[in-house]
This record gives structure tokens, C-alpha cells and sequence, in this order.
């Protein structure tokens, strides 16, 4: 009876077994056959499933599967960058497609021997205007794409920042008065010294000015002073329509406040002037305060400042 | 090079005497989001139970993924992620659970995909809750959760923004739109309220009636709906002239009963008024008008009907 | 679950009871009172079935399955196959233990051998006659709505042929046919086998078991191929 029942045990045994890795064969064949569909397909989520009950095969497919999905996470950052890229050519070829045809029309009305002397010399200099602001455009994405290749060559020597920033003041004084905006300033007259290109600080000031001209509505606000190891430089100017979610765009590239692109920007100015800032070890941030008597856009630079060398004969 | 997710070729379905989908042509391709627009009773989940395999079709032919035959259909049925009519799930277990026996069901052998999809749809909170105890809204992201959970190429949804709140609503479709830019999920969308869809739609399919009435591209339609400036004047002839003559504009349609449809000016229809009452036309009526989506659909359905 | 479980702790009960009580302390005594309960447990595949089939139609839930790919037929026998490995669970499981409390808790002298030996038997022939009525009751589940209305057409399913026929068998000419069918039913296979025992007290033999174990595998085959067929063309 024993014997029996032992032997009825070892047949029983045998079967489960022999069906455990019969099944378990089977799941590893279908795995395989599912990996090279995976494999032969250009973009797919699809991962592998366990078709045979093992603890193994079920670690090594979750294994595999996080192989799989790295990938595809690399895939559709490629893809986002490639399509970010189109968008961007898009957005060049808008930017340059709108001026030249404005100034291919022009010429066709120049064309027109009935023209008034004065409406010839009106024609031609909005032409000129036009193209210039093409120029203007057409160096500023190539400067920024110098930058962000690292080819952009700064020359940091030691700048000194109060003179710069009133030079470059004294140069938008009357279109900022034209413009009607009231300009406030609280510069501290001490010298300052920043390890800095010149052109390139020069450059900052002027585009962030710049950006006040197209933007400001009424009042602005200059401010620079040293505190501790850096030196600050602010821009306000008060705005109207800004929302908070625009603020961190301020930065990006072809970021203009209006979206239908009609005006005369570039997009790229606020973005030359954080690359250029942070490729000499200085800072940047932008912020929006809303007040009662209106809203407040801020551009703020911190400056690493020099350690104040004796007057006169400096270490460098 | 666009891969055609799914094509039906003359597939029909009927019950009887009742034909529930008259032979359709169909084509879903990759990385669209389809909208299928249809009143209740047209034909939507009809279509939908031939695509996910739950009917035979009486007639015609379907590939999913290039596949035709049954286990090729069955294969690609396995990267798709599905909601037809109602969510099921078992009343006495929770969220959490029931997505544990599909997983095994399924084969996924990640646990740690539970808490993902359940976060992705946005209950990832309800703990011990069975799921009877459910509101609907939570029903719904619990079945997105479960269509999410094989990590599919394409999703079917059967009217998904039923029963959620505006908050879920817009939460739920930017959900889809991300999935749709970032995992490349196609997805097809059916709802009686073209309005939900609008958002984000790149395709539009209308169905009535058992026929799909029409396929249409998401821009083509806004085309169709474009914005107009209406006038009524008492003169259109000398009207339209001015128009022309004026304002340079020639993209304007004459409609019966001296009303104008102007395709320009939309942002200032007082240049438009100026004009005409400057050429001594009297003008009735000036509006800004934009045939909306739903009147379209109407329009669209009730000339099906008639005919 | 708790039904069966139940079952289980009654039958040791039993046995404890029946320790003292002499004659009856020994162990074939006490297998002998749970032979017509053999017929009971055929009814009971239905329980076992109700628990794996979950509703299905009342929650909805084949569409999920069926939408990711898997076919009519593989989700037939899926459940079919749970089932089984559950029934035997808890058959292992309720016997097992009424045994072991047999033999643990009485007597189990010489004389008792031949109706342990036939216990065993009949338990082994016992089993294709219950997978057949798994089958039934799977068949049941699937087709009519309702864990309920399913129990009852199972019941009468499984226990009215044998009426009907008994009644038409009386009629002339009918008799011959119709004895033949009844000796084939399911529910009057169990009863081959333990009305003997009972009756005269007769062991069972194994070839006494080839008979019920063609028509229980017999009955699975059938109903399962004509359950499968169904299932293809039913609308979910």
C-alpha cells in the first residue's frame, strides 16, 4: 500500500515538474518572439509580458523592461529636441519672411515714377529701417547660437561697472524720454569692479534697456549698489498684461510678450543676456510684483565683484 | 513615415434587421487624437467593440498595427489600452487591488506600475475604499488607470469625460495631450459633446446614424468654422463693391436676404460699418460670428438625415 | 470560503462525538455515515465554480480581458482550469482533514481495512463525476445571468433528467432506452457505486470505478466543447 501511495506521489511529482518547464520554455520563447518585435519597431511603448508563472523570468523581464524604457525616454527627449528645433527654424524663417517682404513691397511702390520726392525719401528710409532691424535680428541669433556652442569668445578683464551703466543710460536718455517713460535711478557712486567682458556687460545693459523701450509703459527704475561679495543691478519698469507664468519664459528664446509676433522683436534679446551672463559666472533673475498702482517687472543681476584691490595698483 | 494604427475597409455590424454600422472606412494614424463624434445611439461604441475585439463584425475587413489575421489581430490588441462603455471592475476590492489582479492578468511584471498609472489618473489617494464606494468621477480615472497600465500605444476611450467634474475635465485632458506629445500615444476619443473634444483633437470623425458622415482634420474644420463679420445691408451688390473697392477685401460671401459673411476685418468691424455707411449703404445688422463646432455638427448631421 | 470551511470543522466535530461512543468508534463506522454526502458535494461544484466565476456578467469585467487579446476560448478554459485547481484544493483540504481526524481521534482496527480501501477508491472515482459536474455548473455561470438563477439551473440540470426519464421509462416501449440513459446520467453515478456499499455492505472494486469515470470525463469533454462554442458568439 505504501508503495503505492509513494509511487502515485512520484508520478504526480514528475508531472508538475515536466509541466513547469514545458510552460516555462514556452514563456521563454514568447518572450523572445515579443523582444524582436520590439527590437524591429521604430518607436513603441511596449514591453514584455510574463506568459510562464516563474519568479525568474518575471525578474529578468522587469529587468529588460527598464532596459526598454530607458530608451524610449532617451527616444522622446530626442524627439522633443528635434521638434523644438523645427519650431524654432519655423520661428526664424516667420522673423526674417515679414520684413523682407514688407521691404520687397516697398520697393515695387518705389518703383512708381508718379512718386513725391518726399514720399520716395519716406519709402527708402522705412526700407532701410527694415532691413536693419533684418541685420539686427540675423546677428542676434547667430551671436546666440555662438554662445550656446561655447565658439563665442569672451575677453573677461576687470570692467568697471558704474561708468558703463551710466555710458549706456546716457545713450537711451532721449528714446527713453521720447517715449514718454519716467525714468528713476539710485546708482551708488562707488567704482565697482566685476570680472567681466566688456562688450558683453556692455551688451547686457543695452539689450535689458532695450527690452524697457518695447515694454515699459510708464515709470522705470534703475538701481545698482554693492552688497557683500556682489555687486547688484536692477532694471524695473512697470508693465501691463504680464502674468506670472510668463515670468520664467522671460528667458527663452523667441519669448516675446505678444505672441502674434507683430512687433519689432526679436525674442532673443533677455536670452543673449542671461547666456552671456552666466558664461562670465554671473547671475540673473527675472520677477513680477503686482501692485495696487500697477505691476512691476524686474530684471536682477548679481555680479561676483572683485575683491576690492588697492586703488590704484590692482593684483591683476 | 506615418504608420497607419488602424484601417477598417467596408466593416459593418449588424443586429438582425438593424444595421448599428453601415460598411465604414476608417483609418486612425499614428500620433493623432481622433475625436469620433456622434449623438447617442450612432454607431460610436459599435465601432469602438469591432476595433477592441469584444464583436465580430457581420462583414468587412480590419487591420490593427498592419495585422489581419485573428492572431495578429489578438497580439495587437495587447498594445492597446481600452474603455468601452462603462468601466468594470470588482465592487469589493479597492483601486489598488483590482489593478493588481489585471496586472497579473495581463502578465505586467512591474508592481511598481500600479502606483504609477494610479498617480497618472489621480486617485492615488482612495487607500482602503472598495470600489462600489466610488464616485463616478473616480470610476472613470480608474479606468484610465487600468487602459494606462500595459504601457499601450494606442488608447480607446469610450466617452471618458463622462461624469467628470471641470476640474477633472481639464486635468484629464491635459493628461491625454501629454501622453500624446511624450509617449506617443495615439488615441481615439469618442463623446456626444463636440465641445470637449474641441481642446485637443487633431481629427474629427462624424458619425450618424450607423455611417460615418465625415473625416476631417482638425485645422480643415476650423477652417469650415472660421470667423466672419455678418452685415445686412440693403444694397449687397453695392456693398460687395465697396468692399472690394475700400477695404481691398475679397473674401466675402453674398447670402441671400442682403446678408454679407466677411472673411477679413475681423478684429475691427467698425472699418467695415465706416465703409458702408460712407458709400451710403444702410446697414441692419453687424455682427461678429464664428459658426461654432457644434452648429457644424449639426448643420452636418441634419443634412445627413435629411438625405 | 467559510461555507466549506465550516464543513470541515463539522466533520471533526463528528468524529470527536463519535470517540466514545462504542460500537461505532472506529473508522469505518465513521466513513460509512458521510457516504451519501458524496452525492451532496456534486451539488456543492456549483459553490466552488460561483466563488472563481465573480460575477463576471454582473460587474462587467469580460471586457477587459477580451479587449487585451485574449481569446473566447483560452478565458473559457482559464476560468474552467481555476476552478478545478480550487475545487480540488478544497476537496483535499475538507477531506483531508475529516481523515485525519478519523483515523487521528477512532479506532482503526483490521476489519475496517476493506471499507478504507473502498473509501478511497470511491473517492478516487468520485472525481471525474464532480469535474463533470464542475463543467455543468461552468456552463451554468456563463450562460445565465445571475449567481442565483444559474444555481437553480444547475440543480435542475443536474438532478431532474433522472426523474424524467424514471417517468418516461414507465411508458411502454420507452423502458429499455430510457434505463440505458439513466445509467449514463451524472447524478446516478455516484450512486453506483456507494448505493452497493451501503446496501449490502460490498467493497468497491477499481473496475467498478471505469464506468462512472467515462461518463463524468465524458460529460467535461462534451459540455466544456459546447460551452466554448457558445461563448464565441455571444455579444459582450
Amino acid at each position: 500500500m505504501i508503495e503505492r501511495i509513494l509511487l502515485a506521489a512520484a508520478m504526480a511529482a514528475a508531472v508538475f515538474y515536466a509541466a513547469r518547464f514545458y510552460s516555462l520554455r514556452r514563456g521563454l520563447r514568447s518572450s523572445r518572439r515579443l523582444m524582436e518585435e520590439i527590437n524591429g519597431r521604430r518607436v513603441t511603448n511596449q514591453k514584455l509580458i510574463l506568459t510562464a508563472p516563474d519568479r525568474e523570468l518575471e525578474r529578468l523581464l522587469e529587468t529588460v523592461n527598464q532596459g526598454l524604457e530607458n530608451a524610449r525616454l532617451e527616444q522622446v527627449v530626442y524627439c522633443g529636441r528635434e521638434k523644438e528645433f523645427r519650431r524654432q527654424i519655423a520661428n526664424i524663417s516667420h522673423d526674417l519672411r515679414t520684413p523682407l517682404t514688407s521691404i520687397l513691397g516697398y520697393l515695387e511702390l518705389l518703383e512708381d515714377p508718379d512718386l513725391s520726392e518726399m514720399e520716395r525719401r519716406e519709402f527708402l528710409n522705412v526700407v532701410r529701417r527694415k532691413a536693419e532691424a533684418l541685420q539686427e535680428l540675423i546677428s542676434a541669433f547667430y551671436d546666440l547660437s555662438r554662445l550656446e556652442s561655447g565658439e563665442y569668445s569672451l575677453d573677461p578683464e576687470r570692467t568697471e561697472l558704474y561708468g558703463l551703466l551710466c555710458e549706456t543710460l546716457a545713450a537711451f536718455y532721449e528714446d527713453f524720454q521720447t517715449a514718454g517713460l519716467a525714468v528713476e535711478t539710485c546708482i551708488s557712486q562707488e567704482r565697482v569692479f566685476v570680472t567681466a567682458d566688456k562688450k558683453a556687460a556692455k551688451r547686457v545693459f543695452f539689450n535689458l534697456m532695450q527690452n524697457i523701450l518695447n515694454h515699459g509703459t510708464s515709470q522705470v527704475r534703475i538701481e545698482q549698489r554693492r552688497e557683500g561679495a556682489e555687486v547688484i543691478t536692477t532694471f524695473s519698469n512697470m508693465v501691463q498684461g504680464m502674468r506670472q507664468e510668463d515670468v520664467p519664459r522671460v528667458f527663452e528664446r523667441f519669448f516675446t510678450a505678444d505672441e502674434m509676433r507683430t512687433g519689432q522683436n526679436t525674442g532673443l534679446g533677455m536670452t543673449i543676456v542671461q547666456k552671456l551672463l552666466t558664461e562670465m559666472g554671473h547671475q540673473v533673475d527675472a520677477s513680477l510684483t503686482q501692485g495696487e498702482d500697477g505691476d512691476w517687472f524686474t530684471v536682477r543681476i548679481a555680479w561676483r565683484a572683485e575683491r576690492q584691490a588697492d586703488k590704484g595698483s590692482g593684483k591683476k | 513615415m506615418e504608420e497607419k494604427i488602424a484601417v477598417t475597409r467596408q466593416l459593418c455590424k449588424r443586429y438582425g434587421q438593424f444595421t448599428a454600422l453601415a460598411p465604414t472606412d476608417f483609418e486612425l494614424k499614428k500620433g493623432q487624437i481622433m475625436g469620433l463624434v456622434g449623438r447617442n445611439g450612432a454607431g460610436k461604441t459599435t465601432l469602438l467593440k469591432l476595433l477592441t475585439g469584444l464583436t465580430d463584425p457581420t462583414g468587412g475587413t480590419m487591420a490593427l498595427f498592419s495585422g489581419e489575421t485573428p492572431s495578429e489581430l489578438s497580439r495587437a490588441r495587447k498594445r492597446m489600452g481600452i474603455i468601452v462603455e462603462a468601466p468594470a471592475f470588482y465592487p469589493n476590492l479597492t483601486a489598488a487591488q483590482n489593478l493588481e489582479y489585471y496586472r497579473l492578468q495581463k502578465g505586467i511584471p512591474e508592481r511598481s506600475r500600479i502606483d504609477y498609472v494610479l498617480t497618472e489618473a489621480g486617485i492615488e489617494s482612495t487607500g482602503k475604499k472598495k470600489y462600489k464606494d466610488f464616485s463616478l468621477g473616480m470610476k472613470q480615472r480608474l479606468g484610465i488607470a487600468l487602459a494606462l497600465l500595459s504601457d499601450p500605444d494606442i488608447l480607446i476611450l469610450d466617452e471618458p469625460l463622462n461624469g467628470l467634474d471641470p476640474m477633472g475635465i481639464v486635468e484629464m485632458r491635459s493628461l491625454l495631450q501629454r501622453l500624446n506629445r511624450q509617449r506617443d500615444l495615439t488615441i481615439l476619443i469618442s463623446s456626444h459633446i463636440l465641445s470637449e473634444l474641441s481642446a485637443i483633437a487633431t481629427n474629427y470623425s462624424f458619425i450618424e446614424q450607423g455611417r460615418m458622415v465625415e473625416q476631417i482634420s482638425a485645422e480643415a474644420l476650423h477652417e469650415k468654422c472660421r470667423r466672419y463679420v455678418e452685415v445686412k445691408v440693403d444694397q449687397p451688390q453695392k456693398a460687395a463693391a465697396l468692399l472690394e473697392r475700400e477695404l481691398k477685401c475679397d473674401q466675402y460671401e453674398v447670402l441671400p436676404g442682403g446678408v454679407l459673411h466677411i472673411y477679413a476685418c475681423l478684429e475691427q468691424p467698425e472699418k467695415i460699418a465706416a465703409a458702408l455707411v460712407g458709400g451710403q449703404i444702410a446697414l441692419s445688422v453687424i455682427q461678429s460670428k464664428g459658426a461654432d463646432l457644434e452648429q457644424y455638427f449639426v448643420d452636418l448631421v441634419g443634412g445627413e438625415r435629411r438625405a | 470560503m467559510i461555507f466549506f470551511g465550516a464543513c470541515a470543522v463539522l466533520l471533526v466535530l463528528t468524529s470527536l462525538f463519535m470517540r466514545n461512543t462504542e460500537p461505532f468508534n472506529n473508522t469505518s463506522v465513521s466513513l460509512a455515515l458521510t457516504l451519501n454526502t458524496f452525492n451532496m458535494v456534486s451539488l456543492l461544484t456549483i459553490g466552488v465554480a460561483d466563488m472563481v466565476f465573480c460575477n463576471e456578467y454582473k460587474n462587467q469585467t469580460f471586457k477587459n480581458a477580451l479587449a487585451y487579446g485574449y481569446s473566447r476560448n483560452a478565458i473559457y478554459l482559464g476560468k474552467f482550469a481555476t476552478e478545478v485547481i480550487f475545487a480540488f484544493g478544497i476537496a483535499i483540504a475538507v477531506f483531508g482533514i475529516y481523515l485525519l481526524s478519523v483515523f487521528l481521534l477512532l479506532e482503526n482496527p483490521p476489519e475496517a481495512r476493506p471499507m478504507v480501501e473502498s473509501y478511497f477508491l470511491l473517492l478516487l472515482g468520485s472525481v471525474p463525476v464532480w469535474l463533470g459536474c464542475l463543467a455543468l455548473a461552468h456552463l451554468c455561470l456563463f450562460f445565465v445571468r445571475g449567481g442565483t438563477a444559474a444555481s437553480f439551473l444547475f440543480a435542475g440540470l443536474l438532478v431532474i433528467p433522472d426523474s424524467v426519464f424514471a417517468l418516461l421509462g414507465m411508458k411502454e416501449g420507452f423502458g429499455p432506452f430510457c434505463t440505458a440513459i439513466r445509467e449514463n446520467l451524472l447524478w446516478n453515478q455516484i450512486g453506483h457505486m456507494t448505493t452497493p456499499m451501503m446496501m449490502t455492505g460490498q467493497m468497491l472494486t477499481p473496475d467498478q470505478l471505469i464506468h462512472p469515470a467515462l461518463v463524468g470525463l465524458g460529460h467535461m469533454v462534451v459540455l466544456l466543447l459546447i460551452g466554448m462554442a457558445l461563448f464565441r458568439r455571444k455579444e459582450i
